[in-house]
């Protein structure tokens, strides 16, 4: 009778322990992805007008994490941002930017939310399109990123 | 009355029909309806043309301002796009194929491209500063005057690839965490550094199947390698061609 009261705390503490690491992991906060491809390459647009699109070579991207965007340079009033995003680096391209475009107003280092990995991409590109005129834009970005910068979207 | 047999060879050409519409037509009828801006096209000759193992310099000019102070040029103006003013003596290696990139030297700090396990392309670059400053918007930007080793473009057989891999002196002072620092180095003025650079040829061969519709690629001795020294804009960049790429001896880990 006694051993078998000691079981039963044994096993009521086990289950407790069990609930509790449960508990435990179902509030921790997940461990965020490692963001694997970051290195910074250069991009440079010019527009000579509204609507045309340009973009860069596409990068592999391997987490889901924020894409990096720096903008070093802007000779236009805004200019705006698109993740696109793809299962193939040859085409097949989407747009993947949370809110559909990241609009910049000024220089600076930013973050891009975008959904390309979770939508099955494992390659990004960045595009860039003019709605007020000529002018050019240039800096680097990168299609995962560790950084806590401002969000553009 | 007629009968329709089922022969072998049947079964093999609706099976073949069936992988290759698997294989090419996905991607291809993937792209119907997606926008398809293509990168700028690379139609100009290169503005220069340096070789393997030769010194060249590249010196850097000043940018105009514009009414704000903001720094304006054009981007076809490749003396106004590097990270500097003055001159930076670079001299690249021929390309030198390894198993791994862990066979190459490079050390995994949790920041490599998930399939990186196959060859990697290596150059070598010893980057002298003979009396280059670090231009003051690039200092505000990166916290430090810094070269960007990402400007190391590799084009193989005609296909640029960005580099993967880098290792080389780091930088004090960059506002970047780890990871996006690696790419970054800066030899003082008078001082010289050499970077080693990867490239992942299995991101090489993904590109080139989807693109050109070819199952198998060469061995990495039978491609071509030239340099692209990028600045963002990449229509007449300077190139840098290379020898042909050798394999490096079993249990060399080291090009220094």
């Amino acid at each position: 009778m006694k051993n078998t009261k000691q079981h039963g705390s044994k096993a009521h503490l086990l289950g407790l322990v069990c609930g509790l690491a449960l508990a435990v992991l179902a509030v921790a906060p997940a461990t965020p992805a490692l963001a694997n491809n970051v290195a910074n390459t250069t991009y440079s647009f010019y527009f000579s007008g509204d609507g045309a699109t340009q973009g860069t070579n596409p990068r592999e991207k391997d987490t889901s994490s924020v894409c990096y965007l720096r903008v070093s340079s802007l000779g236009l009033n805004h200019m705006n941002f698109y993740i696109d995003g793809s299962t193939y680096s040859s085409g097949g391209w989407v747009n993947r930017t949370r809110g559909g475009v990241a609009v910049a107003y000024y220089t600076g280092h930013f973050s891009i939310h975008n959904y390309v990995y979770e939508n099955g991409g494992s390659w990004a590109r960045l595009t860039s399109m003019s709605d007020c005129g000529s002018g050019s834009v240039s800096g680097m970005w990168s299609p995962d990123s560790n950084e806590s910068n401002p969000s553009l979207n | 009355m007629h009968h329709r047999i089922v022969t072998p060879a049947r079964v093999a050409i609706v099976a073949c029909a069936l992988v290759l519409a698997g294989v090419y037509g996905v991607p291809w009828l993937s792209s119907f309806g997606q926008k398809e801006d293509a990168p700028q096209d690379t139609k100009s000759d290169p503005s220069a043309t340096y070789q393997a193992n030769v010194p060249f310099d590249l010196v850097g000019e000043e940018r105009e301002r514009d009414a704000k102070g903001q720094e304006q040029w054009d981007f076809w103006d490749f003396a106004k796009g590097w990270d500097w003013t003055g001159t930076m003596r670079l001299t690249v290696s021929d390309p030198v194929v390894y198993t791994s990139p862990e066979a190459a030297g490079f050390q995994d700090d949790g920041f490599w491209p998930s399939d990186a396990s196959g060859e990697t392309v290596v150059l070598d670059v010893r980057i002298e500063n003979v009396d280059a400053t670090c231009r003051d918007s690039v200092v505000a930007e990166n916290g430090a005057p810094s070269l960007n080793l990402s400007m190391f473009e590799l084009d193989i057989d005609g296909t640029t690839q960005y580099p993967s891999y880098f290792s080389a002196p780091g930088v004090a002072g960059l506002v970047y965490g780890a990871g996006k620092a690696e790419s970054y180095t800066w030899p003082a003025p008078g001082e010289s550094v050499t970077a080693r650079i990867g490239y992942s040829l299995d991101l090489y061969r993904e590109w080139v199947q989807g693109t050109r519709l070819i199952v198998a690629t060469p061995p990495a001795t039978d491609l071509s390698y030239q340099v692209v020294l990028f600045t963002g804009w990449s229509d007449g960049a300077p190139v840098v061609e290379l020898g042909a790429a050798t394999t490096a001896p079993e249990g060399v880990t080291s090009g220094e």
